[in-house]
């Protein structure tokens, strides 16, 4: 063997041994739970993508809850309390239909789910949020092939940002990166009303009021990714209850301008709904109208953002059957209120 | 199928090597050859298959015209009129995909008029296939080809480590390494030497460019306004990108093609490390440079009627718009190829005065002039171009260290840290260390240099899939 020969035997030998010593040092560790709960330490909770799927696999549940950041304040320990459930929180910060719907499936295949507390926004669907559909998910973390797994395990980040910030945790004592479950992505500590920025927002939406030419491509879009992604699974899984919630956004979202796509979103939750209450397996929750909430400033941080008090608030509700909606009747006096400029502006009048 | 990715670093490369040697071994050498083309074919069609046929049809055109071409019996005429047809074709099919909706998109401007565009998707490496057979073309024109057999044609096109950016091969240099009955033994020399400019330029790629990359992203598409701290590190970031993606690229490429006992030509010599402006083009992308001075230079200056200094800086501005366009359907990239055609107009004639600057001067300016012209290159627009050129110089809002780092955003302090220090160590690298090429020369099987090759190998590999952050609390 020459020394060439040999230089590039070492080389490759020292290379295989050394991915295959990293890949066995994340696999026994499993930082984002893929494999196994964490038992021998504290685990790390952050970045939904990347750690939900693993949570799906190794923990115990029965009632999953879906959404974006505006689910991120619900707690689980509450949830289980009031509805005498076993929650597992799998929001995912901006996500879109896609995304909320390939977490949803991956949980129903465990088995393990009995109950979804669902919260719907519209612009879920939306056609440029839509269009991302699965691109920020780590798609080998959703599927139960282990031959793809390489990409979590010879994955230098999961190293950065998962192992060196657990092994602070637990061998230095940095509180901060091994915060319980029930924390996982919740900010409702740091919570700020921005009421004063949001009326000046309100005033500028108020001044642009207008009600625009309606996109019938636009609705077309969102009623076939409900009628393909969304409606479909909820009758496949008929012995699932469906808990759905439209959540209360601040009323600046219903404002209409040139820009947005009220009209479109209201009729798209028509369509929603009719659909859904055909279901024997579906409750939904509308708190979209309820006017205390939705046009008292002091609730909100950003336009779809309330404070953690108003997810307690929709789980008591959803204990007393209070705000369920059995017909699209709220919906259309909803919007009528909305195509006054004037009834907007007394409102606000009112409730600041 | 990307170079840095799994299924081409542990399944494609690893499968092509071994039956490669092995039907080289027991003596089926056209059947490794053909085993090469098909290999080629698959890693072509790994992206989209869709393009296969048109690159398939080109090649296929390609050598039944070249063949004809340097047949000696054919007749003289017959012979112009094909060859010129062979252009025409050539150009043409690189004009429909790569240019019309271009064109189309200027009729419309200048007439008003409402033409929709094609939207037809650009054929994966087509600009690189169709110049090496449109100077296979011209070579059999005039002459200085011998007629080669299909096979070995094809592989010359399609060889995978040149086929899709490069280097531009030249038939002279290619077809006969695949002849020759020396190549077709395992060389472990050429393994340990090609796996150190691979494994280097692998690393080039997804440890530095790519981290550059998030800077000069962020610069240019995402943020809306730059302080005069934030435009430098776009623009520096952006130029640190280009080189490190595209050099760490053809590393790559020369390389894997070394395994395989080929020797692929140098596309970088240093390039930031250039005098002067015409030095830059010998150094920067250096067979795209041979190929213009080849077959569009010299013929352009040919057919001037008198070869004066006048015609030759004539030719020269041309030329570099041709380059210009070349890289991409757009005014940006023809802006991109006027600025360095004037550049180099003016180098010519500062030459001619005599004029000399410092050496460490001339560098500056030179490095300079490239970073600025680089900003058209990568500006989608001249809005994008100006923001980050303007910032450069505005003096009135110099920005922070903390500016910076919003370049970065969504990462820890530690990550910025790490860049930061990983920007001035690529800095004194581009300007002061040799390069991959020169390196690889005098390369030793040292205990040191197999460490660095396997570090080069580990880190790069962990980096090949990265956790990506999305924040999204816009409030």
């Amino acid at each position: 063997m020459n020394i060439y020969e040999k230089s590039v035997k070492n080389i490759l030998l020292s290379v295989g041994i050394s991915l295959l010593l990293y890949a066995t040092l994340i696999f026994v560790i499993d930082p984002i739970q893929q494999y196994r709960k964490a038992s021998f330490y504290k685990p790390m909770f952050t970045n939904q993508r990347y750690l939900n799927p693993g949570l799906i696999k190794t923990y115990n549940y029965d009632t999953v809850i879906i959404g974006a950041s505006e689910t991120e304040n619900f707690n689980p320990i509450y949830i289980d309390k009031q509805l005498d459930v076993k929650t597992l929180k799998l929001s995912i910060e901006g996500s879109n239909i896609f995304e909320n719907e390939l977490m949803l499936a991956t949980a129903i295949k465990t088995g393990k789910v009995k109950k979804v507390i669902y919260s719907i926004d519209t612009f879920a669907f939306d056609k440029e949020l839509a269009s991302l559909k699965y691109s920020k998910l780590p798609l080998y973390l959703y599927d139960k092939s282990l031959l793809n797994d390489y990409k979590y395990l010879l994955n230098i980040d999961i190293f950065k940002k998962y192992f060196i910030k657990i092994i602070l945790g637990n061998v230095f004592n940095k509180k901060k990166f091994i915060q319980p479950i029930e924390k996982f992505q919740y900010w409702g500590d740091k919570f700020q009303t921005r009421k004063q920025k949001l009326l000046i927002e309100t005033d500028k939406l108020l001044s642009k009021y207008k009600i625009p030419n309606y996109d019938k491509k636009y609705y077309n879009n969102m009623i076939n990714l409900f009628d393909t992604q969304m409606l479909t699974s909820i009758k496949d899984n008929q012995n699932i209850d469906y808990i759905f919630i439209f959540p209360p956004y601040l009323i600046n979202f219903w404002i209409p301008t040139e820009k947005n796509h009220v009209q479109e979103n209201i009729d798209f939750k028509k369509y929603i709904v009719t659909k859904l209450l055909k279901l024997q397996n579906v409750k939904i929750y509308d708190f979209q109208d309820v006017e205390d909430i939705v046009y008292d400033f002091n609730n909100y941080q950003g336009i779809t953002h309330y404070k953690p008090s108003i997810n307690k608030y929709m789980i008591d509700c959803i204990k007393k059957d209070k705000y369920r909606l059995n017909s699209i009747k709220r919906i259309y006096n909803f919007y009528k209120s909305l195509i006054n400029k004037d009834s907007i502006e007394s409102n606000l009048k009112r409730y600041n | 199928m990307l170079f840095n990715s799994y299924e081409f670093i542990f399944l494609f490369l690893p499968l092509v090597f071994t039956g490669y040697f092995y039907l080289n071994s027991i003596k089926k050498l056209t059947a490794s050859k053909l085993f090469l083309v098909i290999a080629s074919l698959f890693f072509y069609s790994w992206w989209n298959i869709n393009y296969l046929p048109l690159m398939l049809g080109s090649i296929f055109i390609n050598y039944v015209i070249s063949s004809k071409l340097s047949d000696k019996e054919f007749d003289k005429l017959l012979k112009k009129q094909l060859f010129i047809f062979g252009l025409v074709l050539n150009i043409s099919f690189l004009a429909y995909f790569k240019y019309m909706d271009f064109f189309i998109d200027n009729i419309n401007f200048i007439f008003r008029t409402d033409i929709e565009f094609l939207h037809l998707a650009l054929p994966l490496a087509i600009s690189f296939f169709t110049l090496q057979q449109v100077a296979f073309l011209v070579d059999s024109y005039q002459g200085i080809v011998k007629k080669s057999k299909f096979l070995d044609y094809i592989l010359f096109v399609i060889f995978f480590p040149q086929l899709i950016a490069g280097p531009i091969v030249h038939h002279k240099s290619i077809i006969p390494q695949f002849e020759s009955k020396r190549n077709k033994f395992i060389n472990y020399k050429n393994i340990y030497i090609g796996l150190f400019i691979f494994s280097l330029g692998l690393f080039k790629k997804v440890f530095i460019a790519d981290t550059f990359a998030i800077w000069a992203n962020n610069g240019f598409d995402v943020l809306p306004h730059l302080t005069l701290i934030q435009s430098w590190m776009t623009s520096l970031s952006y130029s640190l990108e280009l080189y490190f993606d595209f050099s760490g690229y053809t590393d790559m490429a020369i390389g894997i093609a070394l395994l395989f006992n080929i020797k692929i030509p140098v596309n970088f010599n240093s390039p930031f490390k250039s005098k002067n402006i015409i030095e830059f083009w010998t150094k920067w992308h250096i067979t795209l440079s041979n190929f213009i001075n080849a077959y569009v230079y010299t013929p352009i200056l040919k057919s001037f009627k008198k070869f004066t200094f006048k015609n030759a800086l004539i030719t020269s501005f041309i030329t570099m718009l041709i380059i210009g366009l070349w890289h991409g359907a757009s005014w940006m990239f023809v802006l991109y190829g006027a600025l360095h055609g004037a550049g180099i107009v003016i180098n010519h004639l500062w030459k001619r005065h005599g004029f000399k600057l410092h050496k460490i001067v001339a560098i500056f300016l030179t490095f300079n002039f490239v970073n600025i012209t680089f900003i058209f290159f990568r500006a989608h627009d001249m809005s994008d171009a100006f923001k980050v050129l303007g910032g450069m110089f505005n003096l009135s809002e110099l920005g922070n260290l903390n500016d910076i780092f919003l370049l970065y955003p969504h990462s820890e302090r530690l990550d910025q840290y790490i860049f930061l220090i990983m920007f001035v160590i690529s800095f004194v690298t581009i300007f002061t260390f040799h390069n991959s090429m020169e390196l690889s020369k005098n390369l030793k099987p040292t205990i040191y240099n197999i460490s660095l090759i396997v570090l080069f190998f580990v880190v790069s590999i962990l980096h090949l899939n990265r956790v990506s952050e999305f924040i999204y609390f816009n409030f």
